[in-house]
């Protein structure tokens, strides 16, 4: 049994510190994946403790049979973050200049390292040719190249066939790509 | 095999991570050899991918492993009702049934103290809410004061009835006569005691009832 699921059976168990190990452990993924769809930090936190909230509530619903934890809790922020995207899409319309401004405002920290500062840049070049991607696009491109999700679990996560991912993250690769170029971004 | 450049976007990510079969990846080599857009196209995409793959995760912002974990508080529910008893479980919250508690009382405390009719927007007025709550507390306390009273006149009555001396036998009666006079003394007595007992408990129940029915009756006795 993988160490998550022994986490998670412990936490039905009614075990505290099972519960927090869990959280600690996931919580940078589920950020960075709530960051990523989003591209705005407050969002991006208020979304993770939905998520840590609904995942609280229906833990017992997790089969380990089923797939790994990080699966399901990738599944679980999926949802959250599609109804997000169809709450505020409206919103979108309007304060898309404000959050590329804040985006930028990311990219100069003072008196970091210069691999320091290069990284963050590309992190925040990259979030900005994201923004640029159709959703169904970018979330094949964050779950496979910046989550570090296996084909498989793209498709348990995204309930559609193998062959719709591999084509999905292929046109989500070749689009970025072609952004980022635009944007002034050659690869090294 | 035939390959063109359709076929190359179409399969880059099996060409970038090598798992193409042997006959596609020698058509694939065979193409991009010749092919500058196809070339051009996979060291850009390939690039991109490895520097993507290669980009660290942003931290979280501090405490908020700590913020969720203060929303969640300790280990998540043990058991997840399932049905249509599920409902109740999640409603009978403390806060709730608190809550549920202070409207009552409140519900209570306005309307029972205000006038019976339907409630206006006069009635909500601080002035005549206080007006109505102390009009109920001054009238609650008299109905208290005049119990206590007659159940007091009740007790005294009682107390000097019994501590009466017991009259002497009367005579054997020469001749019986029909009216009700000619019961015995102490029959007479023991049904007068009666009659006052009932009249103060009568009293008790009807409060508004004459209170001189009960003066003129313990005074006759008496």
């Amino acid at each position: 049994m993988e160490p998550d699921a022994q986490l998670v059976r412990l936490c039905i168990g009614g075990d505290g510190p099972s519960w927090e190990e869990l959280v600690r452990r996931h919580t940078r993924r589920v950020y960075n994946l709530c960051y990523r769809f989003t591209g705005n930090s407050a969002a991006a936190e208020d979304l993770s403790q939905e998520v840590f909230i609904r995942v609280y509530r229906t833990l017992p619903s997790y089969q380990s049979a089923q797939g790994a934890f990080a699966t399901w809790l990738t599944s679980v922020t999926r949802n959250l973050l599609v109804d997000h995207y169809r709450r505020t899409r409206r919103d979108r319309l309007t304060d898309s200049i404000d959050s590329v401004a804040q985006l930028e405002q990311h990219a100069s920290p003072m008196r970091a390292p210069d691999s320091l500062v290069q990284a963050k840049e590309l992190s925040v070049r990259v979030q900005q040719g994201l923004a640029r991607l159709s959703p169904e696009l970018r979330e094949a491109v964050i779950l496979r190249d910046l989550q570090g999700l296996e084909y498989a679990e793209i498709r348990s996560v995204l309930q559609v066939p193998e062959g719709t991912v591999k084509s999905r993250i292929n046109r989500g690769r070749i689009e970025l790509a072609r952004i980022l170029e635009e944007m002034g971004l050659r690869p090294a | 095999m035939d390959w063109d450049c359709t076929r190359t976007e179409e399969r880059l990510s099996d060409a970038l991570a090598e798992t193409l079969g042997s006959e596609e990846s020698a058509a694939f080599q065979a193409h991009a050899g010749g092919c500058e857009r196809c070339k051009q196209l996979l060291a850009r995409v390939g690039g991109m991918v490895v520097e993507l793959h290669e980009l660290p995760w942003m931290e979280e912002p501090p405490f908020l492993a700590s913020r969720i974990l203060a929303l969640t508080r300790g280990a998540p529910p043990e058991h997840v009702q399932k049905g249509w008893l599920a409902w109740p479980g999640g409603v009978w919250q403390t806060r709730l049934v608190m809550g549920l508690v202070t409207i009552a009382a409140t519900a209570l405390i306005v309307f029972h103290g205000l006038s019976a009719g339907a409630p206006g927007k006069l009635q909500f007025n601080p002035a005549n809410l206080y007006h109505g709550v102390n009009r109920r507390a001054h009238l609650t306390y008299a109905r208290g004061v005049k119990f206590v009273n007659d159940l007091r006149v009740v007790y005294e009555i009682q107390s000097r009835l019994s501590s009466q001396p017991e009259p002497a036998p009367p005579p054997a009666p020469e001749q019986r006569r029909p009216d009700s006079d000619a019961l015995p003394q102490s029959e007479n007595n023991t049904m007068a005691r009666d009659s006052v007992v009932l009249t103060g408990l009568a009293v008790l129940m009807f409060p508004r009832g004459p209170q001189n029915l009960l003066d003129q009756t313990s005074r006759s006795l008496l």
